[in-house]
């Protein structure tokens, strides 16, 4: 696990909560991640292009082919209702781990 | 919603695979670009940017693969992709595949063949409603230790109203009886049942109405229901046979209706199926108005419902506490000595009867057999396996684990299975109906044979457990391979410890113990057949014909055709005259129906004249009536007097005896001149006995002749008789002269039952035949397939011994020394399999007891010989490997890796 691995099983959470903006394609999540967390986290292509295909396999999102800038076209994803769906329910999950460690740690 | 997209995005990935392909790649190009272009507004330059852009990708193909694998389709086309590997690999090596294929076919078609029977009998419901609750009921004597006595009128009467076990009851009564009214005269069989039988078994009929219980009119019920086989044989399906008028034995009846075809009578009969039903009350008309208590015992069964709520044992004890009411109702009917007891089996049992064993033993045997074939299989996957040793090493170098190396042994195994599988149920298909007519299994087929969904879902599971053994043994053998060590010494050891050898060894002397035991088991049964035709049965059976006619009794009053003896005489004469003016016939013979050698069997009382006793002094014999040709047509003989003559047809009564009795009763003294006394001692009836004839067997061929004694069919006769023909022409050609002469002097009588002496022979050798063909049959199975194990395996040691033998060579080690050492090396699995098989033969030869003759079940010759013919066919079978290994250049050896 390197040290700038996102906290694991969060990484399909963290794509739902960044897709919920507006769509992107896979770097541009990559960087919106890296960027939004401040540098702390950092994914790499071989765990986040893997994760996206499972992700619209279970229909939490679909893809499309746009053009891009320069004129070149790039695959973009977006949030399906599913993957709305999906996105509350983990962040309640995951609000609710959170508030439990940091009750321990406080303790 | 989803589940359809799913769908949409696999089967776009299978069927455009180029596209999306096409696709992945572009993906992976943008994020290194975007990735790339990132670096370089952060002041990286140009290519070094590109390149930390893909090494942070990292391997593209790796990624892809990721990408893939989150799709169902990937698993699809994985499996795809080893079943084509597998068959790729299969082709290969045609001789093992095809070998492989058609042992599991083999064993698995045997196996699906009788399960299918055993699933028909012992398995399968009966095909009536609530077939759970039906019972066969029946009486012993169990005092007296005779089964199956029966029941009277009233008994049956009060066992279905008193003895609160029963729903309903219907007694059954087989008989046969001779048919006129259809286009010829022919011997049926009928059954009379109770008016509520066809309600009982929840039947509907395919035309017209079955009984009802106003059919339960006095004596018997002028309507009769035909059987679906009866319609078709006897009255051509005609559709009108309702209302058409037939006679049975002279009695009339009037068709009302006709069973549906799947319908059989749930029972024993005499011979068959039952092609007429009859019912009634069974009180009046001929039969007694009032009958006695015990008097007449009619009735040998009955099939009834038991209670709602009552199982067999509780229906037992209650007709236990039944039997000992009505000792104390009728206390002189019952002796406590006799114990006239009811009794009570579940219907299904009752028509498995003794067949249950034999299946059992069948089923078991051939699992042996499959097993066998999995044994030879998993060997030769070993061998192949431990040929790939090195290959395997390579592949877990690169990363394979033992599951993969272990489920593509299992894929290979289960394609074998599956393609074995599917031989096997066509081989099965064709070997049902041969069981189904064969020798121990004449049993009523209530439920039809069949590859129905149990048989097949029972196939299934053995294809899966042949799989799994034959892919398991390689694989254990893969999983403890040391990589290192394969990867060294090339993949070929030099003393075979790592190359499985070992194990097939022990797999080799398995199948060596199991054919062992099955050699021996045939060697028993070859020598016991062998015995059992060279019997001297007391007559010869080449050339003769034998049939039945049954004198129909008197039904109907007016028609008392054959109740004189005189009448019967004449039909006698008539009837000899008749077969005498047969072209080619040497002798003809009528006698009584029990006087046909080997089947025919009956046990009378008779006394001495000077040996009088008490009453307890009856003695026994077989006791039947012959005309004077008798035995020179049967090819018989005279030991002492004279036989019968026409002149005997007046005056005193004679009698013949056979040797048996003359040496039992008069050793030492010639019997010819005494007396002997049937009939009572108050009205007595004397026979002077005028010759001994030889001793003709009875009953089958092993047990030794009863005491016999012969009366002149003139002088005793019976309404059943029996005929007998020695020709010179072949006697199944003369069956339709026989019965030609027989309605030449009575046109409504028929002939039945014609075969020649030398089939009714065979018939009652048929369940010897039948056991030493299957024993025979799987014998020589076994022992082929532990024969190519163990050339297998010799040759494998061989080829993996070439270096060492090439040394030995070298060093001096001449010809028959190197053929001496592969041989020891073969015949060691040889030897450890024929003293586990010697064991196993000592233990489980008893199970053949009661097939045997003339033999033990532990016979020290032929364990002998049966051990020699293994070691001999073993000797045989590696020395040409051997041989050959001697022959060899050793350079070429020395050379060989």
């Amino acid at each position: 696990m390197g040290e700038r691995d996102v906290v694991q099983g969060t990484l399909e959470m963290l794509i739902l909560k960044i897709l919920a903006l507006e769509p992107l394609h896979g770097y541009g999540m990559a960087a919106r991640i890296e960027q939004v967390s401040q540098g702390v986290f950092r994914v790499n292509p071989g765990s986040l292009l893997p994760a996206l295909a499972r992700m619209e396999r279970a229909g939490r999102i679909r893809s499309e082919w746009r053009a891009s800038d320069n004129n070149r076209r790039a695959k973009y994803y977006i949030l399906t209702a599913r993957g709305r769906k999906a996105l509350l329910t983990e962040t309640e999950t995951w609000s609710r781990r959170v508030s439990a460690i940091a009750r321990i740690m406080e303790a | 919603m989803n589940l359809l997209n799913n769908v949409a995005l696999g089967l776009r990935s299978l069927l455009r695979s180029r596209a999306v392909e096409d696709d992945l790649d572009e993906e992976l190009r943008r994020f290194i670009e975007a990735s790339a272009a990132d670096k370089i507004r952060n002041g990286m330059p140009a290519r070094e940017a590109a390149l930390a852009a893909r090494a942070e990708m990292g391997s593209c193909n790796a990624v892809k693969h990721r990408i893939r694998s989150a799709g169902w389709e990937s698993r699809l086309e994985s499996f795809w992709n080893d079943l084509r590997y597998t068959v790729r690999r299969l082709g290969r090596s045609p001789g093992f595949t095809v070998v492989a294929v058609l042992s599991v076919a083999i064993g698995i078609g045997a196996n699906t063949a009788i399960f299918s029977v055993v699933e028909a009998v012992l398995l399968r419901p009966l095909p009536f409603p609530d077939s759970q609750r039906l019972v066969f009921l029946t009486a012993d004597m169990r005092g007296t230790a005779m089964p199956n006595v029966g029941f009277s009128l009233p008994e049956m009467e009060q066992i279905r109203t008193q003895s609160d076990v029963f729903e309903d009851v219907s007694p059954t009564w087989p008989m046969d009886g001779n048919l006129t009214g259809t286009d010829r005269p022919s011997r049926i069989e009928a059954i009379a049942v109770g008016s509520s039988y066809f309600r009982m078994l929840g039947t509907r009929p395919a035309l017209g109405r079955l009984f009802l219980p106003q059919d339960a009119v006095p004596w018997m019920s002028q309507y009769t229901v035909i059987s679906y086989g009866a319609w078709q044989r006897l009255f051509a399906s005609d559709p009108h046979v309702l209302g058409r008028r037939i006679h049975l034995d002279y009695d009339p009846y009037i068709v009302v209706g006709v069973l549906p075809p799947g319908f059989h009578h749930p029972g024993f009969t005499l011979q068959g199926e039952p092609d007429f039903y009859l019912t009634g009350s069974f009180r009046g008309g001929a039969f007694p108005e009032n009958p006695t208590q015990t008097g007449w015992r009619m009735f040998p069964g009955a099939i009834c419902r038991l209670k709602a709520g009552v199982g067999i044992e509780e229906g037992q004890q209650r007709l236990q506490a039944f039997s000992a009411q009505l000792r104390r109702q009728f206390p002189g009917e019952y002796p406590t000595l006799a114990d006239w007891t009811p009794r009570i089996e579940s219907l299904r049992e009752h028509l498995a009867g003794d067949s249950r064993t034999v299946l059992l033993v069948m089923q078991g045997a051939v699992m042996l057999v499959l097993l066998l074939c999995c044994t030879t299989i998993a060997n030769l996957m070993l061998a192949r396996a431990s040929l790939r040793r090195r290959e395997f090493a390579v592949r877990t170098a690169l990363g394979a684990t033992p599951t993969n190396l272990v489920r593509q042994l299992l894929f290979e195994a289960s394609l074998i299975s599956i393609l074995g599988a599917a031989g096997g149920v066509l081989l099965a298909l064709s070997l049902t109906p041969v069981l189904a007519d064969s020798a121990p299994l004449t049993l009523p087929q209530v439920n039809r044979f069949g590859i129905n969904g149990a048989v097949l879902l029972f196939t299934l599971v053995a294809a899966m457990g042949t799989a799994l053994v034959c892919g398991l043994v390689p694989s254990i053998h893969v999983s403890r391979c040391n990589t290192v060590q394969a990867l060294k010494d090339g993949g070929i050891a030099i003393k075979g410890k790592n190359s499985g050898t070992r194990l097939r060894a022990v797999l080799v002397a398995g199948q060596f113990a199991v054919s062992l035991v099955l050699l021996i088991a045939a060697s028993l049964m070859c020598r016991t057949l062998w015995t059992v035709l060279h019997v001297d049965i007391g007559f010869n059976p080449h050339h003769v014909l034998t049939g039945s006619i049954w004198l129909p009794p008197p039904g109907d009053p007016s028609a008392r055709k054959y109740a004189d003896p005189e009448a019967r005489n004449v039909f006698v004469t008539r009837l000899l005259d008749q077969m005498k003016r047969i072209p080619g016939v040497d002798a003809a013979a009528v006698a009584t129906g029990d006087a046909i050698p080997l089947v025919g069997w009956n046990s009378s009382p008779f006394a001495l004249e000077d040996r009088p006793g008490g009453k307890g002094d009856l003695l026994s014999a077989q006791i039947t009536s012959v005309s004077p040709d008798y035995f020179q047509a049967l090819g018989a003989h005279l030991v002492a007097g004279r036989v019968f003559s026409t002149a005997d047809e007046r005056g005193m009564r004679v009698a013949l005896i056979n040797q048996t009795m003359a040496n039992t009763l008069w050793t030492n003294q010639n019997p010819v001149g005494r007396r002997i006394r049937t009939g009572t001692a108050d009205s007595p009836q004397w026979w002077v006995i005028v010759g001994v004839v030889n001793d003709i067997k009875a009953d089958g061929v092993d047990k030794p002749a009863p005491p016999h004694i012969y009366f002149p069919i003139y002088q005793q006769s019976d309404y059943a008789l029996s005929v007998f023909l020695r020709t010179t022409m072949r006697p199944e050609s003369q069956a339709v002269v026989l019965e030609r002469a027989v309605q030449a002097v009575d046109p409504d009588l028929s002939v039945f039952a014609i075969r020649s002496m030398d089939q009714v022979l065979a018939r009652v050798t048929g369940t010897r035949r039948f056991m030493l063909y299957l024993l025979a049959g799987f014998a020589v199975v076994a022992l082929a397939l532990a024969l190519m194990g163990v050339t297998a395996i010799t040759m494998f040691v061989v080829s993996e011994r070439t270096q060492e033998i090439g040394i030995r060579m070298a060093l001096g080690a001449n010809r028959p020394h190197v053929v001496a050492l592969v041989l020891r090396q073969g015949l060691q699995p040889t030897l450890w399999g024929a003293g586990a098989g010697m064991i196993g033969a000592v233990l489980l030869t008893r199970f053949l007891k009661s097939f045997l003759y003339g033999t033990a079940p532990i016979e020290p010759a032929i364990f002998a010989f049966a051990a020699a013919l293994l070691v001999f066919g073993s000797l045989l079978a590696c020395y040409m490997p051997a041989r050959r290994a001697a022959w060899a250049d050793p350079v070429a050896a020395l050379r060989k890796e």
